[in-house]
């Protein structure tokens, strides 16, 4: 019934693609080093995902605004000084909201300013849209961020720790190894994995019949 | 005399250090997972990593220099936390801007690689990250400096290699579809990850 609902749908679902088929960690890779490192516990995600989606959503929506006629290596650079701009009231924010914040994500909340959605896709796909479209889309986008660093968080958090939030939630066991940047590799290589493969079950053919793909990507 | 040769031979020996400890104790994909996302989107377009490697090293050592002069203003100021960034991403937009210049000026062969390759390797997380890492990890002398912030490039061009050589056999029919291209990739760079993590003398936290 999903199925049959998306592929009816699949023009008018498009820009909502950022949560889920083109979701920016899942599908495309981008912005890894944060998730990987810094998203150990569910606090250090929640901040980071607010941090890159404000810092994303308005340095797009202003940097739609600089005049094409800018040679295209000084506008990248030109929406990366933005990012910075904004991510000044952002931290600030995210220092009150989530007290001790910016201390233990250390140097990743300052990265988010050259992140591959401002550096690269501004250009290569928000940019190309009209202003409705593209505000959904961003927002799709960060909000995809925000759900996928989340889940990461929590379940490095419940696993390494065993608690949300710092209260206890899994008092049988725990392994600190999770904690590690090589277990978000592996988690993040396993969600991806699934992620992929609700896609594939989204794009199949209704009819039961597979459609048939190459074999290297 | 003597002493411009012991202050060489201390800048050398400075540089050597922290570029190896950046290369491999904190290799900066396997450590720090900076740039993984430049190291597959290299791979899956068949850039050639060494040109990428060595752009992105060039870029990095410029950059540092003008950052460690200017670093110990920033370091007064007591909301340097703000300013570092902007200041950062100006002196790599610089940097950017004139390999970019340099490359059209002087570079004869393979040019339109080499220009495309700037536009990937100059202007990224992974360069912004090297000269935070470097900032933080390495601020006393300048041999230090220099060797900790080339040292992450090395140790980029060293993983992005790593991920390269498999990621062929990991885009494969033999892999199942799910599994396919991006997450077995990330799966084998944990556990490369984890082996660097065991090589050098680490042990799990159970």
């Amino acid at each position: 019934m999903l199925k049959s609902f998306y592929q009816a749908n699949r023009e008018k679902l498009q820009k909502f693609n950022g949560l889920l088929m083109t979701n920016p960690i899942m599908e495309r890779g981008f912005i890894l080093a944060p998730i990987i490192v810094a998203s150990y516990n569910t606090q250090n995600s929640v901040a980071l995902g607010i941090g890159f989606s404000i810092i994303t959503f308005i340095t797009v929506m202003l940097s739609s605004f600089i005049p094409r006629r800018i040679p295209y290596t000084v506008r990248t650079i030109l929406y990366s000084l933005l990012a910075c701009v904004v991510f000044v009231p952002t931290a600030m924010l995210i220092e009150r909201l989530l007290p001790g914040s910016l201390y233990s994500l250390g140097v990743f909340l300052p990265l988010l300013v050259a992140n591959s959605l401002i550096v690269v896709k501004s250009e290569s796909r928000f940019h190309r849209n009209g202003f409705g479209y593209m505000t959904v889309d961003v927002a799709c986008h960060a909000a995809g961020f925000f759900i996928a660093i989340v889940l990461v968080g929590l379940i490095r958090e419940v696993l390494g720790s065993g608690t949300v939030f710092g209260v206890t939630v899994n008092p049988f066991f725990t392994a600190s190894a999770v904690l590690m940047p090589f277990s978000g590799f592996i988690i993040i290589g396993l969600l991806a994995a699934v992620s992929k493969r609700i896609r594939m079950y989204l794009e199949e053919p209704a009819s039961g019949k597979k459609k048939r793909r190459g074999g290297h990507e | 005399m003597s002493e411009f040769f012991s202050a060489a031979g201390a800048f050398l020996r400075d540089m050597f250090v922290y570029s190896m400890i950046a290369i491999f104790l904190e290799n900066t994909i396997f450590s720090r997972g900076i740039g993984t996302s430049t190291a597959l989107f290299a791979t899956r377009k068949k850039y050639s990593v060494l040109l990428l490697g060595i752009i992105m090293t060039v870029i990095v050592s410029v950059s540092a220099v003008i950052v460690y002069f200017i670093f110990p203003y920033l370091k007064q100021l007591s909301f340097s936390y703000y300013v570092i960034p902007p200041v950062y991403v100006a002196v790599i937009g610089l940097t950017y801007v004139g390999a970019l210049l340099f490359t059209h000026r002087f570079v004869k062969k393979r040019k339109e690689e080499v220009l495309s390759i700037i536009h990937i390797g100059a202007f990224n997380c992974a360069v912004l990250g090297a000269l935070m890492l470097a900032t933080n990890n390495a601020s006393g002398s300048f041999g230090a400096f220099l060797g900790f912030a080339a040292g992450t490039a090395i140790g980029f061009t060293l993983a992005a290699y790593f991920i390269g050589i498999a990621y062929e056999r990991l885009s494969s029919e033999a892999v199942p579809k799910p599994f396919r291209g991006f997450p077995i990739t990330l799966i084998y760079i944990g556990l490369v990850s984890l082996a660097m993590y065991g090589l050098i003398g680490h042990e799990l936290p159970f």
